[in-house]
Formats: C-alpha cells, structure tokens, sequence
C-alpha cells in the first residue's frame, strides 16, 4: 500500500517534471515545477520525513518558485513562445538520459549499505538536536553563505554602476 | 518499509528528466527549472535513505542542498535579470561569447 502511494505520487511528480522541462510557456512551466515540488513534497510526508517535507513546501514552493515567476514578470519576454527545438537535440537529449537512468540504477542499487549509528529519524525535535550539535560548523557557513548570496544578487542585479 | 531500489528508480528517473531539459532547451530559466528538478531527485534519494538506514544525517544534507538551492536561484536570477537588459533575449544561442 505504502509502496503503491509512493509510486502514484512519483508518477505524478515526474510526469510534472517533464511538463515543466517541456512547456514552451516558462510561466506555466514555473507552476507544473510547483506541482512536482508539492508531489516530492507529499512523498517525504508519505516517508514520514515530515521536517524535510514542510521544508520542501516553503522553500521550493514559496520562494524558489515565486522568485521565478516575480523574474520573469519583470523581464518583458517576447521570443519565448518560438523557441526552435531540433530533432537531433531531443534525440541526444533522450539518449544521454536514458544512459544517466542506466548508469545510476546499475551502479547504485545493488551492494551492501553501511549502516550509521541508529537512531530516531522523524520530528523537528532530533533534526535540530544533530543540526546543532554534528552540524554546527556547516550549519553556520551556510548562513554566511546566504548572506554572500543575498549581496552577490544586490550587487549583480543592480542597474549599471 | 520503502526498499531502497524504489528510491534510486525515482530519483534516477528525476534526474534524467533534468538532464533532458537542460540539453534540449534554449531558454534559459527553462535551464533553471531543469537544475532545481537534479538538486530535487538527489533530495529523493538522501531522504529515503535517510528514513530506510534509520539516520538523520541524510536529511540535515538535504536541509543544506536546500540552502544552497535557494542562493542558487537568488544569484542565477540576478545573472538572467542582468543578462536580458544587456542582450534583450534569453536565448542561450546568443550567449556565446565564451565559446571556445
């Protein structure tokens, strides 16, 4: 049952992957993304990563997306709708996925998985408690680092000067 | 109990998805939606594993990914903002300076 859910909801967020990844419209594009983000979303729930899955939501749907489509609100696009796809590239592109399907299942699925220490892996409550202890370090530089990336952004944005 | 296969399936077929958008498209915040859906189907597979090994390490990674992710965007929006008001398009043909 869990198994059957799991893949009913990965169906669905893939087949909306591949929505966005080929609708010429961006803006619609953007929302499909949306929708794959909330199916990825709801398979962490089904997981019951429910920490990562509430995290999911707010960051991919209610920034990343919503960053998108305020970007592409202000840039006036016109030429997007003619955009030339060739046979060739689509060609290529179909047979060098294929091949990264072939490589990651045939080099990853099988074999022995060593086993960390256990312990309980659902709630903010443990999460935190590792984040804060283990993780201090990385946990702090990726703060500095949203920092540098919200200056960079200034920086780069702002009109000439 | 979710088998660990199940997840490599997924996350190899997301993966893919990505990969095929980022070579067969031109526009390029069509190119950004395919890196945010390889970031996601890497997320697929820590998470699973994560919950299926009993160990949360996979998931304060994933909470880090998305970290990144999301300067990624501030960042790569800003480069395509600042990009349109030099070239007026978002073609990536025409971005090829660069090139060897």
């Amino acid at each position: 049952m869990n198994l059957l859910l799991f893949w009913i909801l990965g169906m669905l967020s893939l087949a909306f992957a591949i929505m966005s990844v080929t609708s010429k419209n961006i803006i619609r594009g953007s929302v499909w993304l949306l929708f794959s983000f909330i199916g990825l979303a709801s398979i962490y729930m089904l997981i019951k990563a429910q920490f990562i899955a509430i995290i999911q939501i707010i960051v991919y749907g209610g920034a990343i997306v919503v960053l998108y489509l305020f970007a592409i609100f202000m840039l006036e696009l016109k030429d997007f709708e003619k955009e030339k796809l060739s046979k060739a590239t689509i060609l290529a592109g179909m047979v060098i996925s294929a091949f990264t399907i072939f490589a990651i299942t045939i080099t990853g699925s099988p074999g022995k998985y060593l086993q960390g220490t256990i312990q309980k892996t659902t709630g903010a409550l443990t999460i935190g408690k590792v984040m804060f202890t283990k993780f201090l370090l990385p946990f702090e530089l990726v703060s500095l680092l949203l920092l540098i990336a919200t200056v960079g952004a200034i920086i780069i944005g702002r009109r000439s000067g | 109990m979710i088998s660990p296969i199940n997840f490599f399936a997924l996350g190899a077929m997301l993966f893919a998805t990505g990969i095929f958008g980022l070579i067969i498209r031109k526009n390029l915040i069509s190119v950004f939606f395919s890196l945010e859906i390889l970031l996601n189907s890497v997320n697929v597979i820590l998470v699973g594993f994560s919950q299926r090994m009993l160990n949360v390490d996979g998931q304060i990674f994933v909470f880090f990914i998305l970290a990144v992710a999301a300067a990624e965007a501030a960042v790569g929006l800003a480069i395509v903002v600042s990009l349109f008001r030099l070239k007026g398009t978002l073609n990536i043909d025409h971005f090829s300076s660069l090139r060897w």
